[in-house]
């Protein structure tokens, strides 16, 4: 059956492997699908970006539909800008929720974060304000989201390179309260952590542990770049070009101490080293989880 | 769309926005370190947003590219993303103007090809991304008689564009993969043909009947049409071998309706 809703024509199917995400996971680079098709690596699950999948059809989607075939995947959408003042855009929530319906994801995550603002589509993923007002916006936004999906999303917490005079509310406690109002779950990048509190001077430690991590149901592991501010303080750029830095290491198995194994992703999305290399951080990253509890003694306590 | 008047939010990300784009209007007041003025760090997202879509349009031409150089390149893809930002997170439609946008600069005048080359490119990607339609194969059309045959109309796949120039837009296209080539004049009139085989984009050169042919097929002649346009076009236009690369090409979809 061939259905067309909008302008994508991939059919959709039954997949055979419903698995929930497990153990550690890569994000899906178009260069790597030649070798993970043909060594079959043992690999958790993918993650891929939904705009990447929103063409009508060709090379994109069959490539996607042969790892599916294999491996749990989860779709991380880095365009619907839940954080805009404005309202969603509704032919883009039409997409998504065909990919949804056609890849049967294992989870959906999104970004707290905004990317257009009166039609223009930034292609980056912008700070707001921790307020009452964008609070409100926001849980608004992810409800919209989850009903149209008819499921569930995660939503991840940035990393920011600024801070806004009006906000209110700390982070830990706004992704607390956004997943109270919306029923969302959360999304825990250690790097994104590790990056804010360096650029702003505040403590991860303490970040990590005043956070939600109950509500958490994936994490993301990435490589930062270092650069120098206006007063030649540090400023770490979330580049997703490297190895995951020893202190972000240090920080996941911190997170997993209070969390027990969760999926996790590595995330190396610009200068994208050979399949060969990426196996290596998603080998280091399963050991980590092999020392983690397992989550269900931990839900136990 | 913007919020409410009294929308504080909205106005913040309208002028965040406003300073994204245009690096005269300096970083919003109110927002940088500890919320204090620091314009490096907002400087962080205009870098961020105007060298991800510099990229973006480096990956969408790349025959361009090769044809100026990184710096010409770069510099042109500043300006463009400054006056024409994407309208929608649907990156792959990004640069759609960009051929216009070539021919209105008067930087470029003394490379007209400029701008039909890119068109090619673009025709490429949408090829690329375009629906797995069926394509027409030698038996749907064996079971034709000659006379029905040439009364038959073919609907053009999603991927499949026919551009013609007074350049040579075939070799210039090719840039992408081969360059520089020695060739100095470019002003053999080319036409090509974009499609997909599988999932594999073709762009294949049409000399001047073949070109007049695919063009009157995909506007929707008749077969005989098409032949008779190409002959009045090409005397030695040869109807066998269109035909030929017409199933060949995969440019047609199923004369049957499969899905």
């Amino acid at each position: 059956m061939t259905q067309t809703v909008l302008d994508i024509t991939v059919p959709s199917r039954d997949f055979a492997n419903h698995h929930a995400l497990t153990g550690a996971g890569a994000g899906l680079k178009a260069e790597h699908v030649s070798d993970i098709l043909r060594e079959k690596p043992d690999v958790g699950f993918f993650e891929v970006h939904a705009e990447n999948y929103m063409g009508a059809g060709g090379l994109p989607h069959a490539q996607l539909h042969a790892i599916r075939e294999q491996y749990p995947v989860s779709l991380h959408g880095v365009g619907m800008s839940i954080g805009s003042s404005g309202p969603l855009s509704e032919d883009h929530l039409a997409r998504f929720k065909r990919l949804v319906e056609i890849y049967q994801p294992a989870m959906v995550s999104e970004h707290l974060a905004w990317s257009t603002h009166t039609d223009v589509f930034y292609n980056d993923l912008l700070p707001l304000p921790y307020t009452d007002e964008t609070l409100a916006r926001v849980a608004e936004h992810v409800s919209h989201m989850q009903d149209f999906l008819g499921r569930q999303i995660l939503i991840e917490n940035p990393s920011t390179y600024v801070t806004f005079s009006e906000s209110t509310w700390e982070e830990g406690a706004f992704m607390a309260e956004l997943a109270k109002r919306s029923g969302c779950g959360l999304l825990f990048d250690v790097n994104n952590v590790y990056i804010s509190a360096t650029n702003h001077k505040t403590s991860a430690e303490a970040y990590i542990d005043a956070y939600p991590l109950h509500l958490v149901k994936e994490i993301h592991l990435a490589g930062h770049a270092e650069d120098a501010d206006d007063d030649g303080d540090r400023l770490l750029i979330d580049a997703h070009d490297r190895p995951v830095h020893a202190d972000v290491w240090t920080l996941y198995d911190r997170v997993l101490g209070h969390t027990g194994a969760l999926p996790s992703l590595i995330e190396w999305d610009n200068d994208v080293p050979t399949w060969p290399i990426l196996a290596q951080e998603v080998q280091r990253t399963q050991l980590h989880l092999g020392r983690a509890a397992p989550r269900e003694l931990r839900h136990a306590g | 769309m913007l919020g409410e008047p009294n929308d504080s939010w909205a106005a913040r990300t309208t002028a965040f926005s406003k300073a994204l784009l245009d690096p005269a209007i300096g970083a919003p007041v109110g927002i940088g370190k500890h919320a204090q003025h620091a314009p490096k760090r907002f400087a962080v997202y205009r870098n961020n947003v105007t060298v991800s879509l510099m990229e973006a349009l480096k990956s969408a031409f790349p025959s361009i590219l090769a044809l100026l150089g990184d710096e010409t390149f770069s510099r042109l893809a500043r300006a463009f993303v400054a006056r024409h930002p994407p309208t929608s997170p649907m990156m792959q439609r990004y640069g759609d103007v960009f051929p216009t946008f070539l021919s209105e600069l008067p930087a470029l005048s003394e490379l007209p090809f400029m701008p039909d080359v890119a068109r090619v490119e673009l025709c490429w990607l949408v090829a690329y991304h375009a629906a797995d339609d069926a394509p027409l194969m030698p038996d749907d059309i064996s079971v034709l008689s000659p006379e029905e045959l040439m009364e038959q109309r073919f609907i053009p796949t999603s991927a499949t564009s026919v551009i013609a120039s007074d350049h040579s837009i075939y070799d210039l296209f090719n840039a992408r993969f081969d360059w520089p080539t020695g060739q100095t004049d470019f002003n053999d009139a080319q036409a090509v043909l974009v499609s997909r085989q599988g999932f594999s984009v073709r762009v294949a050169r049409l000399g001047i009947g073949h070109c007049a042919f695919f063009t009157s097929l995909i506007g929707g002649e008749t077969l005989a049409q098409a032949i008779g346009t190409a002959m009045a076009e090409d005397d030695s236009f040869d109807a066998g071998a269109a035909i030929g690369q017409m199933l060949e090409s995969h440019a047609f979809r199923t004369l049957t309706d499969k899905t």
